[in-house]
């Protein structure tokens, strides 16, 4: 064969094996390109809204409010539901706490409260130290430090002792939280907690002690949660006294920058330091119906 | 003499197909939902993008979380209740720019190509149309790319209550450069 013939041949040959490879090669590389960019990027996050609010039910969650926000939060409980037609199941008895959280940074806030309940304000401060991670870098948990100080403001604060002084209106309560969001439909919480109480009213009470409270948040649907929470006050073991242990239900509605919370619970107060106080019995029907309405403000941009 | 010409004729036509394959230098995507009660924007500057300059391969990836709002509240939001980052965690693309001509014939100014591809975004794949815009200065190339995507076709779920406050089209925005040697 002339040699030209050849060349010309496999020129042909070539361009057309040459068209078939750069096909293939054209149908792959964008996905080879994409593949090349997924491998060499694993990188770690921390996992948010471990829980919808910076509350579980009454008693604080991990969340913090971030930096430049202020969260506006008016609770109110209601009666129990055993009193009766007569007092509307405890509609016609109904407590308030108002009060704000306010984020110094996006790990630090503040807040203060005022509850209408033995006309209490309340004051906290709230850290947290470690945050969940997902990713290369994971995490297993999210640790918040919280301590806080209610004053009971009534002119007597305590009728049957009528001589106390204004440091027995004082109540101290810390808690350590320790939360997991296990996944996106559950998250569990676990606080030991101590309160300091400046003054008892019987005996065999002790002024510091020890509790506990465990808490859990079920996704119901995007917007929406059941929460419930648990707080074991070991004086309630003690026969003297009546007091009972803190069971709260409670379901979440989320829209947009609001949370209202519907809750059912066997403790007239809202803070951590009034269910200690808690001597109601669910299977009694000592259940207080109550709502929050949490509202989130934008103070300052964040960068 | 004959056969060393044979012999690079057969396999000399194979190298201009070698791969040129570039990442970018930086590339931003932001996003925009303009609604009767409010407007939404977020950036991402963390996104990643690679091309391959011997054919117009296009791919980008990106990390959801990595976009940025204003309200940290809506950027949690955006991650956990609509993109659900944690089943998705992130948003890709791969395609082609078409009537691809070199990257030596790129012009200075700003030309318009078609691309195709598949974007992937909340777990759903799409075959998106669309359009980009490239030009190269110097060592720099710049691409970029505005177009829309509807909330419903990545099952991006947007509750009834919130229809005054996020749209139901959103205006994506996609900018990125490369250095080339």
């Amino acid at each position: 064969m002339k040699l030209s013939k050849l060349f010309l041949i496999l020129f042909l040959f070539n361009s057309g094996v040459a068209q078939v490879f750069c096909q293939e090669k054209s149908d792959t590389t964008s996905q080879s390109l994409l593949d090349g960019l997924l491998e060499e990027d694993d990188r770690s996050f921390a996992v948010t809204e471990t829980f919808k609010a910076t509350r579980v039910v009454s008693l604080h969650s991990v969340e913090t409010v971030d930096q430049g926000e202020f969260l506006f939060l008016i609770g109110h409980r209601f009666g129990t539901l055993n009193s009766g037609l007569r007092d509307l199941f405890g509609l016609d008895n109904a407590t308030i706490r108002f009060g704000g959280d306010f984020g110094i940074t996006d790990r630090l806030n503040v807040g203060v409260g005022r509850s209408s309940f033995e006309k209490t304000y309340d004051g906290f401060i709230k850290y947290k130290l470690l945050e969940q991670k997902t990713g290369t870098d994971s995490f297993p948990f999210t640790l918040t430090a919280f301590t806080s100080a209610n004053v009971n403001t009534l002119e007597v604060p305590f009728p049957d002792f009528p001589n106390t002084g204004n440091e027995h209106r004082w109540d101290y309560v810390s808690q350590l939280m320790l939360a997991t969001k296990v996944n996106d439909h559950v998250s569990l919480q676990l606080a030991p907690m101590y309160f300091h109480r400046n003054f008892v009213e019987q005996e065999f009470e002790e002024n510091s002690f020890i509790a506990g409270n465990i808490g859990t948040s079920i996704k119901i649907s995007p917007s929406t949660r059941l929460n419930a929470e648990y707080f074991v006050n070991p004086e309630s073991f003690e026969d003297q006294n009546n007091l009972t242990n803190s069971f709260n239900v409670g379901f979440d509605i989320e829209t947009g920058g609001h949370v209202f919370q519907l809750h059912l619970t066997n403790s007239k107060g809202m803070t951590e330091k009034f269910l200690s106080q808690t001597s109601g019995d669910w299977f009694n029907g000592d259940i207080f119906f109550g709502f929050n309405v949490a509202r989130n403000f934008n103070l300052g941009k964040h960068n | 003499m004959k056969y060393i010409i044979l012999f690079f004729l057969v396999f000399g036509s194979f190298s201009s197909n070698e791969e040129q394959t570039i990442q970018s230098s930086a590339t931003t995507i932001t996003f925009f939902s303009k609604a009767a009660l409010e407007d939404i924007e977020a950036v991402n500057k963390k996104a990643k993008a690679a091309i391959d300059l011997s054919n117009g391969q296009l791919a980008y990836s990106l990390y959801i979380s990595d976009f940025e709002f204003d309200k940290k509240l809506m950027q949690k939001h955006f991650q956990n209740k609509y993109m659900e980052v944690e089943k998705y965690p992130k948003s890709t693309f791969s395609g082609t720019i078409q009537n691809w001509n070199g990257v030596e014939n790129l012009s200075s100014t700003s030309t318009s190509f078609p691309i195709k591809g598949k974007m992937t975004i909340h777990g759903v794949e799409q075959q998106i149309n669309e359009t980009i815009t490239l030009k190269k200065v110097g060592k720099t190339i710049t691409m970029s790319s505005t177009f829309n995507v509807e909330l419903v076709d990545y099952d991006i779920k947007r509750p009834k209550v919130m229809f005054q406050n996020i749209a139901e089209t959103i205006e994506i925005n996609v900018n990125s450069s490369y250095e080339i040697e």
